[in-house]
């Protein structure tokens, strides 16, 4: 995916300016950046193309996965997968809830009485059953439990190899993210998105941003 | 519509809408007997009564729980979630419609049927199941219109007050040229003419005014289809 000369402007401030944007497919695109940048903003423009720069062909294709993008918490695990099953792929869902190791999920229990990475898994589960192009993680490990960070890393390591077509964009300021999993490493630096080869580099010019 | 029922059941909003209908026709009987003093309720009065607290605090009674039902969504950040399952915001909209409207008149059926019971007079069942469901629909549209365009519930709330207000004002200056806006308000031309078909044999209202509640209800509808047209983008804004 590559858009070119991408600026981002929310509510009179310039988020990102003359930046290009391309992320690879087969792979997870690590975009870190700290608080206020514009990461969300960048997340949510995927789909509202306040931009302007984004095409309806990505518009259309692309899985946004964030706090902006919850599971209804008002249904339980039981009833909201057999929801899902009746729109979507049943093979598809138990394969995701494997990976994802749902079954220790009490299925009867309200959504929003579960803990949140059970709530984060569920979402996890839903949004992937898209099987949209271009996936968009907005801080899915933000405030996560160190044994849930390490199943969605496992995850995703396994999802990724397993849909080699798809994008995901993991938007971050979890640094653990990019050591845990291995993609490309761009970072939100003086209004641009710049690509660091190196993890420990991008991270050095993170901490001393 | 599984999905709406699920949830109007765990967030008991079903429970509420019951609560509702119990103190409406509570209301309706203790106003008379307790400001009007009448010692001896008929069911003529006992329904027209009720239907009078339902056109002029429904709006207030209802406006909380129709309004949460659709600004829940906006602020759990479940619109997406919605467009996930294949939801546009006209299938979004009226499947809630539909839901809280089938649970209120569920309600309304069964308040109407008990009463009917208590007093073995079952002649204007029809008629009041007719009012009391195009009173409360006229509601669940507004308000629901309202809410779908407003980020949250207290500006959902007080922009239905606000509406609801206006409009008794607007009938009070003239009923004649702002009847259309509350065809059921107290001050217009057919609350009289429904007091009198209560307290006849009569047990149906003239053509002209079953017409006029109808081509009210399908105006609303259409407005709404016509905001909610406009509304699409800000139903995601809202929703993210």
């Amino acid at each position: 995916m590559n858009i070119a000369n991408y600026t981002l402007k929310v509510k009179g401030k310039t988020l990102l300016q003359d930046t290009d944007l391309h992320f690879s497919s087969g792979k997870i695109n690590h975009v870190v950046g700290k608080n206020g940048v514009g990461k969300s903003q960048l997340a949510k423009d995927f789909l509202l193309n306040n931009s302007k720069r984004i095409g309806r062909d990505i518009r259309q294709n692309v899985s946004l996965i964030s706090s902006s993008s919850n599971i209804p918490n008002d249904v339980s695990k039981d009833f909201l997968l057999h929801f899902l099953s009746k729109k979507f792929d049943a093979k598809m869902i138990d394969k995701i809830a494997y990976l994802l190791n749902l079954d220790n999920i009490d299925g009867k229990v309200l959504i929003k009485n579960l803990s949140d990475g059970q709530k984060q898994k569920l979402k996890l589960l839903s949004f992937l059953l898209e099987d949209k192009n271009i996936i968009v993680l907005d801080e899915i490990t933000n405030s996560l439990d160190k044994k849930t960070v390490i199943e969605i890393h496992g995850f995703l390591n396994k999802y990724i190899q397993e849909n080699p077509e798809k994008i995901i964009i993991n938007i971050t300021h979890d640094l653990s993210d990019l050591k845990a999993i291995e993609g490309d490493y761009y970072i939100f630096n003086h209004q641009e998105i710049q690509q660091y080869h190196s993890v420990d580099k991008l991270i050095e010019v993170y901490i001393n941003e | 519509m599984k999905l709406e029922f699920k949830k109007s059941i765990s967030n008991k909003v079903i429970i509420i809408l019951g609560a509702m209908f119990v103190f409406l026709f509570l209301l309706g009987y203790f106003l008379l007997v307790g400001i009007d003093k009448v010692s001896n309720v008929t069911p003529e009065m006992f329904f027209f009564s009720s239907y009078t607290v339902a056109t002029q605090f429904g709006l207030m009674l209802f406006s909380f729980v129709i309004a949460f039902f659709i600004n829940r969504e906006y602020s759990n950040k479940n619109i997406l979630f919605y467009k996930l399952i294949g939801e546009n915001i006209y299938t979004f909209f009226y499947k809630k419609i539909a839901v809280l409207f089938l649970e209120c008149f569920a309600f309304i059926t069964l308040g109407l049927l008990i009463i009917s019971l208590m007093y073995h007079d079952f002649s204007h069942f029809a008629l009041l199941l007719f009012l009391f469901s195009a009173v409360i629909l006229q509601y669940i549209l507004i308000i629901g219109t309202i809410s779908v365009l407003c980020p949250n519930i207290l500006i959902s709330i007080g922009v239905s007050i606000v509406y609801w207000m206006t409009s008794v004002i607007l009938v009070a200056i003239s009923n004649k040229t702002f009847g259309f806006i509350a065809p059921f308000e107290a001050g217009n031309t057919m609350y009289p003419r429904i007091e009198r078909v209560l307290q006849s044999d009569n047990m149906t209202l003239g053509s002209n005014d079953v017409l006029f509640i109808i081509l009210y209800l399908v105006s609303i509808i259409i407005i709404n289809a016509i905001v909610l047209r406009f509304s699409k983008t800000r139903w995601i804004k809202m929703g993210l």
